[in-house]
């Protein structure tokens, strides 16, 4: 290793050999040993480093590590994800039976001749009547994607997470 | 390739594990706090910067495979793309944002020779172009190699030791009345 090239490498990496690149310490630490002189620039640049770590760095306040960890999305619980399932079903299943409870109870109102308009008519009552099955299953279902719990989960399950990392930015 | 020392921590990360989440933000957000600092000189900024990376960590973790480069060395550059849109839109708004250097009269004591001196480095890192200053941030202050350093400003080893000599050089003249003092 040359004097000029040992110069160079101090003053772009500094004073402290270890911090070097591995592949130059060796060779620089024997110049140092046949040299004497090969202690100046590394004692200009370890000047150098004293000052830039004068420089404290800027720190990381607990309010932003807890509004870090707070931006952080949760996975939804299994008994959520299984309510959820299950609510979704229910709610299938209080559909059909409602309609299947409707279809009987509408034959069962109307003793005129049924009409297409009365059936758009009475729908409202229909619905009625099929309401108090179905509010269980539904209620159940709006209850397990909340607001917060359904952006959690739509993060969480987002499946262009797996793609295209490298270039993000 | 050496492993990836976050791998299973952005893995649990990823599975949204409360406890692997606050051992990340303990781990990685004065890292990416002080490289945003150093980049910005602004804390306000700094701390806009950090809480968009860990978005994109959040929304990243789950699909991340270990591959050549290192998840810290992902989030450095997500850190400094963040940093460079800023720095871009300070000098559209003003070319006079810079931090001014502080007036060099008579310190008290210890303690405030270190901070004066702590506010003059950071003013001088300010100044120096970008790139140079991002080269120093990185080897000298994130203790980066040459070669992942160099990968991440997508230059060649060379030119990272160009940046960084022209950078310490001018430093160096900047500073040198603090090896007189």
């Amino acid at each position: 290793m040359t004097a000029e090239r040992f110069e160079d490498l101090a003053m772009a990496y500094g004073g402290d050999i270890r911090r070097w690149p591995a592949e130059y310490q060796t060779e620089a630490f024997a110049r140092l040993a046949a040299n004497e002189t090969a202690r100046l620039p590394l004692l200009e640049a370890g000047a150098l480093d004293t000052a830039l770590n004068a420089s404290a760095p800027m720190a990381a306040s607990g309010v932003l590590r807890e509004r870090l960890i707070a931006s952080a999305p949760r996975p939804r619980p299994v008994w959520s994800r299984a309510g959820a399932w299950m609510s979704g079903a229910g709610l299938a299943a209080a559909c059909a039976a409602g309609v299947f409870v409707g279809g009987i109870n509408s034959s069962r109102l109307f003793t005129a001749p049924v009409t297409t308009a009365s059936r758009t008519v009475t729908a409202p009552a229909v619905a009625a009547r099929v309401a108090p099955v179905s509010a269980a299953p539904v209620s159940a279902a709006t209850a397990s994607t909340s607001d917060t719990a359904n952006d959690a989960a739509s993060v969480y399950f987002n499946e262009s997470w797996f793609s295209g990392l490298e270039s993000e930015g | 390739m050496s492993a990836d020392p976050d791998e299973a921590l952005v893995a649990a990360v990823g599975r949204g594990e409360p406890a692997a989440i606050r051992a990340f933000v303990a781990a990685k957000a004065p890292r990416m706090m002080a490289l945003a600092g150093r980049m910005l000189g602004d804390a306000s900024e700094a701390e806009d910067v950090t809480q968009d990376l860990f978005l994109k960590v959040w929304k990243h973790a789950a699909a991340w495979r270990p591959g050549p480069a290192k998840f810290d060395t992902w989030m450095h550059r997500v850190a400094l793309n963040l940093c460079y849109d800023r720095l871009r839109r300070r000098r559209e708004i003003t070319t006079d944002a810079l931090p001014e250097r502080v007036d060099d009269g008579p310190a008290a004591d210890a303690g405030l020779i270190a901070a004066e001196t702590s506010v003059q480095v950071s003013a001088a890192l300010a100044r120096l172009p970008d790139r140079q200053r991002e080269a120093i941030v990185l080897v000298h202050y994130q203790d980066m190699t040459n070669i992942e350093a160099a990968a991440l400003m997508e230059v060649s080893v060379e030119a990272l030791e160009s940046l960084l000599s022209r950078g310490r050089r001018t430093l160096r003249d900047t500073l040198g009345y603090l090896r007189n003092a």
